[in-house]
Order: structure tokens, then sequence, then C-alpha cells
């Protein structure tokens, strides 16, 4: 074979492959982009989102949020005055917390807390 | 006779064509029209506040947030930790538990409108607080309008759930006292 013809097929290889290693990569990034929009898509339409306090600018939230002790109540074992009271002091406690919260009073959201005139 | 046909339902196509346009062209006006509604010192309070109700909004979002999570947590270990377990319990001990298991079911079903209203109410916040006050402070306000009616509706979750909660702590006393009478 001519060493020119040698030449060419030496470089079309080269350029075969070169467009065979780009197409790997767009594809590779166009699949990622992909799945990428189908977690932020289920990140935000699953609620994950409104619990997620790593957020930027949910220091304030993160600093109040409180680690919710893993109490819990045997589902065997006897019934007795015992075991009732120890129920009962880990429901009320659980019952006072969410009560003093108080929340989503419609005041907040008033006319009145935005100084917007009638 | 097929010739009539085509040409009445030309005239059908084109009487729908006009409805349609009439109706939508009505819709925009309300639209346009309610929005003009608003008192000019509403539109003016809104185009003066902007900066520190949307300072306002960011800060109510993220108190927001926290009372959510500490709500959330609160309410399924109270239904995962404390109802499903006690019912279990009962069961165990061959003791009627009464309406405890619908009580439950219940409380679940209402914690399950409580997750998806807050969905919907903090997407809403979030379009509220991005929404120019300063341009268009008649969009503003209804989304304003909208974020309270979500707001109570979150209320209304909070209130029933909190009534599930005493009214299962009541009805056990009631399953207790009466498997103790039976005894």
């Amino acid at each position: 074979m001519p060493s020119s013809r040698r030449i060419i097929n030496r470089v079309a290889e080269k350029i075969s492959s070169y467009n065979n290693l780009v197409l790997l990569v767009v594809v590779t990034l166009t699949v990622t982009m992909v799945l990428l929009s189908i977690s932020i898509l289920l990140y935000r339409a699953s609620g994950t989102a409104q619990l997620d306090l790593s957020r930027p600018g949910y220091e304030n939230a993160r600093d109040k949020s409180e680690v919710v002790r893993a109490d819990e109540f045997d589902s065997t074992g006897p019934i007795n005055d015992k075991t009732l009271k120890n129920f009962e002091s880990m429901y009320d406690s659980r019952a006072s917390k969410i009560k003093s919260v108080d929340a989503f009073r419609s005041e907040a959201l008033s006319n009145e807390a935005f100084n917007i005139a009638d | 006779m097929y010739m009539v046909r085509q040409k009445v339902a030309g005239w059908a196509r084109a009487a729908l064509f006009v409805s349609v346009a009439v109706v939508a062209t009505a819709c925009l006006f309300a639209v346009q029209t309610s929005a003009e509604d608003m008192s000019d010192s509403r539109r003016d309070s809104i185009v003066q506040s902007c900066d520190s109700m949307k300072s306002r909004i960011k800060q109510l979002q993220t108190s927001d947030a926290s009372i959510r999570v500490t709500l959330g947590q609160n309410y399924e270990s109270i239904l995962t930790k404390l109802m499903d377990t006690m019912n279990a319990r009962l069961a165990t001990n061959r003791i009627d538990s009464g309406e405890l298991p619908t009580i439950a079911a219940e409380f679940d079903r209402n914690l399950g409108y409580f997750r998806k209203n807050y969905i919907s109410y903090d997407q809403k916040i979030d379009d509220l607080r991005k929404a120019n006050c300063n341009e268009n402070p008649e969009s503003f306000y209804r989304q304003l309008e909208s974020a309270r009616n979500l707001r109570g509706a979150l209320r209304l979750n909070y209130t029933r759930l909190n009534e599930l909660i005493d009214r299962y702590r009541a009805e056990l006393n009631s399953v207790l006292k009466g498997g103790d009478a039976e005894q």
C-alpha cells in the first residue's frame, strides 16, 4: 500500500477513535443530566426538599430543630400499671411538644403583619 | 347533501372558534378588572413595603421549615412508636382495642394530608418570595391570598391531628377501664 494511503488510513483511524471518544463523552453527559434532572424533580415533588434543613439560608432552622429521642414502646409484653405509666409519659411528652408549637396561625400572613393597607 | 353537511360543519367550527375566543377575552377582561379593583392605598403599601415583606416571608419560610420538621418527627413517633405498638400490644394481650385502630388509621390518613398540603404551601411561599411586588403588586397580592388559603388548610390539618391525639388518649383510658371492669 502506498505510504500516503497508509498515512491517510492512520489519520482516519485516529479521527474515528477521537469521534468515538467525543460521542462517549456527550452521551455520558446527556445521561448524567437526564438522571440529575429526574433526581431533582423527585427531591422537590416528594416533599424531601421541605424537610431538608441543610439548604442554604436555613441555618436558623437547623439551630432551632431538635433531635427527637427514639422512645419506643414495645409491641409485646404485659399491660400493667408500670407499662401504662411508661406509655402515658412518652405519649404526653410528644403531645405537649406538638401542642406547644401552635403552628401555622393565620396572623403570620395577614395584611397587618405585612403592613398592607385596605 | 354532502356539500350541505360540509358547509354546516364549517359554520359549526367557526362558531365554536368564535365562542371560545369570546369566552377567553371575557375571562382576560375579568382578571384585568379584578386586578384593577385593588385600591391605590393597598397597591402603594405593597410597593412601599416590598423589601420588608420579602424579608418577612423568608423568615416565615425558615421558621415554618423548622416547625414542619419538629411536627413531622413527633407525629411519626406518636403514630409508629406509640399508637401502632400499643394497638399491637393490646392485641397480644387479647384486650379489645375498641376504636383505637380506627383512630390510628385516621391519624395516618390525616398525616398524609398534612404532608401533601405542606408541599403545596411551601411551593406557594417560594413563588411568593420570588414574585415582583414592585412591578406587579396585584399579582403578588393574589399569590399572598393563595398562600393564606394553603396555610389555613395546614392549620386545619394540625388541629385535626391534635384532636386525634387527644381522642386516642381518651379512648385508651376507656378501653383499659372497660378491660378492668370485665376482669
